[in-house]
């Protein structure tokens, strides 16, 4: 386990330098996720440094770390007490820190069922981009004092202040976990996963690749074994590799040269009219498609079902969005960060 | 001050004749809530589409009138009372639920829509919405979202924040914006969906939202598990919410609030009870006696008093009927009470109850405690009587102490009511200024003139 240290009064006085010499900043953790935000020009400013858990109450389901805690660290720490992070973040690479994961809002498999990482922050500490420090919410698990800013960070992807620290709120460890495999055609397992979604069974993730669906069941003993009665299917062995493998895009599908596209659609959406190669996850909501068809198809079909669609790991930035909504949003953003020092490419 | 003939017309213009009033014999009844303070507004106007708001909201912006939005006044922090007079726009004919999706469950509403009507169009389905304040009869989702409202079942299924996947709200500028997306994951841009969640009206009037659907447990079952102390209740609650079969609702009571209804209560409660906790778990029928004997298994331990388990559905209304006698109880007790809806976390509780019971004995003033325990949010009930000049005198300071004391327990001045125009001069206490002045900002950017719901949440700024 790394050593913790708190290095913010240094990050802070980076930002002030920054603000009065005009000098863009380019935040890092551990580079993990520089797939989707390209290389960010300006100063870089380590946040890595700035790490260690601060608090970790077990028994008030809380967890408080600097942004440059590796999230393996957090994560062995809440497995000694059997507990874990409810939105199965993924790493995408060895060392990926907290801040980053909270800065591009990713969540795992089992997102649809246990919320996503912006409903499991409670509170921030943040620099603005005039070098000032912030706090927002707290370690409690409800408050309406005052605005949501912390869930309002998460996923700006570094463009509203630098994340020094945050509170999570943690969940107990399923005593029982199984996954499922049924074969049948992608168009079977939407309805399917949809069905089963709609009935209160302990689903925790469901996946469709090839011609097998996959469906996690988790919960306690009992549960999960009324469940699996319930839906049959086969246990399999390597159910808890194929999670990891797809929440990392380890998984053989993700090998591929060609572009890979992310689809954000309502969950029932039947199968699309696209050539390439699906893997459906997230119950049917998130959609990969390893294809070479042009941009504009898929994206106009994103949209005939009411999602849209775009490259992963590229114009994480909305550029399309309507004119009210684009200027109240950058306008936030000046309020945040007035001389855009923070992140500025995206 | 009464609007100008110029602006009523636009407001007419914008909606009907009909439905814009300006006798207060009208607009009185629009000037309250349940914190019973009271305003006159200068118009009441009755809004039955978006386009509508829109057109109300660029009539206001033009003429730099405050506008206050208005589900059925049922708030208790005083959120919608027109401080300023001005314009109330009562959002309570817009109450069409616009679409149920079940395949992919979501259900699209307008704000009018009371909490009650959408659990009833949900559960044909087999749905429900989680928010479950006490007042669903009565209350509006647009109340529920601007609030972030929630209720016992938050616990295991969370509050509107964390059940609303989009909406739809004009800005203070009468600017239209749609936040979130249809889907669960609407990654594009900033979550501006949370931000006006929770923001009292102070952002955008909500005109239309995107709820995400849970399906309905199979059924439930209650537990009540009485302790000697609070401390002990505490233990019990970590020890609870720490294993995997998590309850659906997790109610606390202290002492007081035992004492004042064990009347109603269906079977004796121990004279040395401490605390009384109800405990709700839900899932299919055949891992219910597994739920109950985990439950019984972490709940068991020191200064346990009491352990019972309904089985009959009478049996469960009985014990859920001494919780619900909480509230008429209080109100018959003494005439005037401050409810506040604190948060600390759980391990804080017992510290936090042992310094309510000093600040009631220095105060002089009865203190009674219950609420959401699994998340730490307790109802703490000051009751006195403004017509007795001492405890009129120390209501006011003795507030001041409990919120001090939530604070230095880690705690939030609110979980689930709000800061309003009641808690809003306490905000400092809980936010440091650099904060509160970035969230000043943040409503700048969308409401330049300030007219949307002025002076809530945040007090005066130090100029
Ligand atoms: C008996 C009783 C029990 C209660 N129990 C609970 C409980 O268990 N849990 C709980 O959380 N609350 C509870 N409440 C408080 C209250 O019911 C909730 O806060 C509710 O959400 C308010 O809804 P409303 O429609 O009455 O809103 P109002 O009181 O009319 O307004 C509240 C706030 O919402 C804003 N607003 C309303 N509609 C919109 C809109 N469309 N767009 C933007 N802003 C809007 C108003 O401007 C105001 O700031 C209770 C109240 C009572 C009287």
């Amino acid at each position: 386990m790394s050593n913790p240290a708190d290095n913010a009064k240094e990050l802070a006085a980076a930002v002030q330098a920054a603000a009065s010499s005009g000098e863009p900043l380019s935040i890092r953790g551990a580079g993990t996720k520089r797939f989707c935000t390209g290389d960010i020009p300006g100063t870089p400013l380590d946040v890595t440094r700035h790490r260690g858990i601060v608090s970790y109450e077990p028994t008030e389901l809380v967890i408080t770390a600097r942004a440059g805690t590796p999230l393996g660290e957090i994560e062995a720490v809440l497995a000694e007490r059997n507990q874990m992070l409810g939105f199965e973040p993924p790493h995408f690479g060895p060392g990926a820190t907290l801040g980053g994961t909270l800065a591009c809002g990713f969540s795992g498999p089992r997102r649809p069922y246990a919320g996503s990482v912006r409903d499991f922050v409670l509170g921030t500490e943040i620099i603005n981009g005039r070098g000032e420090m912030l706090k927002f919410g707290g370690q409690v698990m409800k408050n309406v004092a005052g605005y949501d800013v912390s869930r309002l960070l998460v996923g700006s992807f570094g463009t509203l202040g630098v994340i020094l620290e945050a509170s999570l709120k943690v969940l107990p460890r399923p005593s029982r976990e199984i996954t499922l495999g049924f074969e049948m055609p992608a168009a079977r397992a939407i309805e399917t996963m949809n069905t089963w979604a709609g009935r209160p069974l302990p689903l925790s993730a469901a996946a469709h690749s090839g011609d097998t669906l996959y469906i996690r069941l988790s919960g306690t003993d009992s549960a999960v074994r009324a469940a699996h009665q319930r839906l049959g299917g086969d246990v399999l062995d390597r159910g808890s590799t194929l999670w990891m493998e797809l929440r990392e895009h380890t998984h053989h599908f993700f090998r591929n040269s060609e572009p890979l596209w992310r689809l954000s659609v309502p969950p029932a959406t039947p199968p699309m009219d696209l050539p390439g190669t699906w893997l459906i996850d997230w119950g049917g909501a998130q959609r990969w498609l390893v294809t070479r068809t042009d941009a504009g198809t898929i994206q106009s079909a994103a949209t005939a079902c009411g999602g849209h669609a775009a490259v992963f790991g590229s114009a994480t930035r909305a550029n399309h969005l309507p004119a009210a909504l684009g200027a109240l949003i950058s306008a936030v953003r000046s309020a945040m960060d007035p001389d855009r020092l923070l992140n500025s490419s995206l | 001050m009464p609007i100008s003939a110029a602006l009523r017309d636009r407001l007419a213009l914008a909606t009907c004749l009909e439905r814009v009033r300006t006798d207060p014999a009208d607009t009185w009844v629009y000037g309250y809530d349940n914190s019973r303070k009271h305003a006159v507004p200068d118009a009441v106007v009755f809004a039955t589409t978006h386009r509508e708001v829109r057109d109300v909201v660029q009539a206001c912006f033009d003429a730099a009138v405050p506008l206050i939005a208005r589900g059925r006044g049922t708030g208790t922090t005083g959120a919608a009372i027109p401080l300023h007079g001005g314009v109330v726009l009562s959002l309570e004919r817009m109450n069409r639920i616009l679409s149920i999706d079940p395949a992919n469950r979501v259900l699209v509403v307008e704000p009018g829509v009371t909490n009650q009507a959408i659990q009833e169009a949900a559960a044909i389905h087999g749905f429900f919405w989680p928010p479950d304040p006490t007042s669903a009869a009565y209350c509006t989702v647009g109340g529920n979202l601007a609030v972030n409202a929630a209720g016992p079942h938050a616990v295991k299924y969370g509050s509107t924040r964390e059940n609303t996947l989009g909406l739809r709200a004009v800005i203070g500028t009468g600017d239209e914006i749609h936040t979130g997306a249809y889907t669960t994951k609407g990654a594009v841009g900033y979550d501006l969906t949370r931000l006006l969640i929770g923001s009292e009206g102070t952002l955008a009037i909500i005109t239309e939202a995107t709820l995400k659907l849970t399906p309905l447990p199979e059924s439930r079952r209650l537990l009540q598990v009485i302790y000697s102390s609070v401390r002990d209740a505490a233990q019990a609650i970590s020890r609870i919410m720490a294993q995997p079969a998590t309850p659906c609702a997790l109610e606390f009571m202290d002492a007081n609030a035992i004492n004042m209804v064990r009347e109603y209560a269906p079977a004796v409660l121990p004279d040395n009870a401490g605390a009384l906790l109800l405990i709700e778990v839900d899932g299919p029928e055949q891992v219910l006696d597994d739920m109950v004997a985990a439950i019984r298994s972490v709940a068991s331990g020191h200064g346990l008093l009491d352990f019972r388990a309904a089985r009959t559905r009478q049996e469960s209304d009985a014990l859920w009927s001494t919780r619900k006698a909480l509230s008429p109880a209080l109100r018959n007790i003494a005439p005037n009470k401050l409810n506040e809806d604190v948060v600390v976390p759980v391990s804080r509780l017992p510290e936090l109850i042992e310094g309510l019971d000093r600040l009631s004995r220095a105060h002089g003033i009865p203190i009674v405690n219950f609420g959401h325990a699994g998340n730490g949010n307790i109802h703490v009930n000051l009751l006195y009587d403004s017509q007795d000049p001492k405890q009129a005198a120390a209501a006011k300071p003795c507030l001041r102490q409990v919120f001090d004391l939530v604070l230095q327990l880690g705690g939030t001045l609110s979980g689930e009511h709000g800061i309003g125009q009641e808690k809003r001069d306490y905000i400092p206490l809980a936010i440091d200024p650099v904060a509160l002045d970035l969230m000043r900002r943040i409503k700048t950017q969308f409401d330049p003139k300030g007219i949307l719901n002025p002076d809530k949440i945040f007090p005066h700024s130090p100029k």
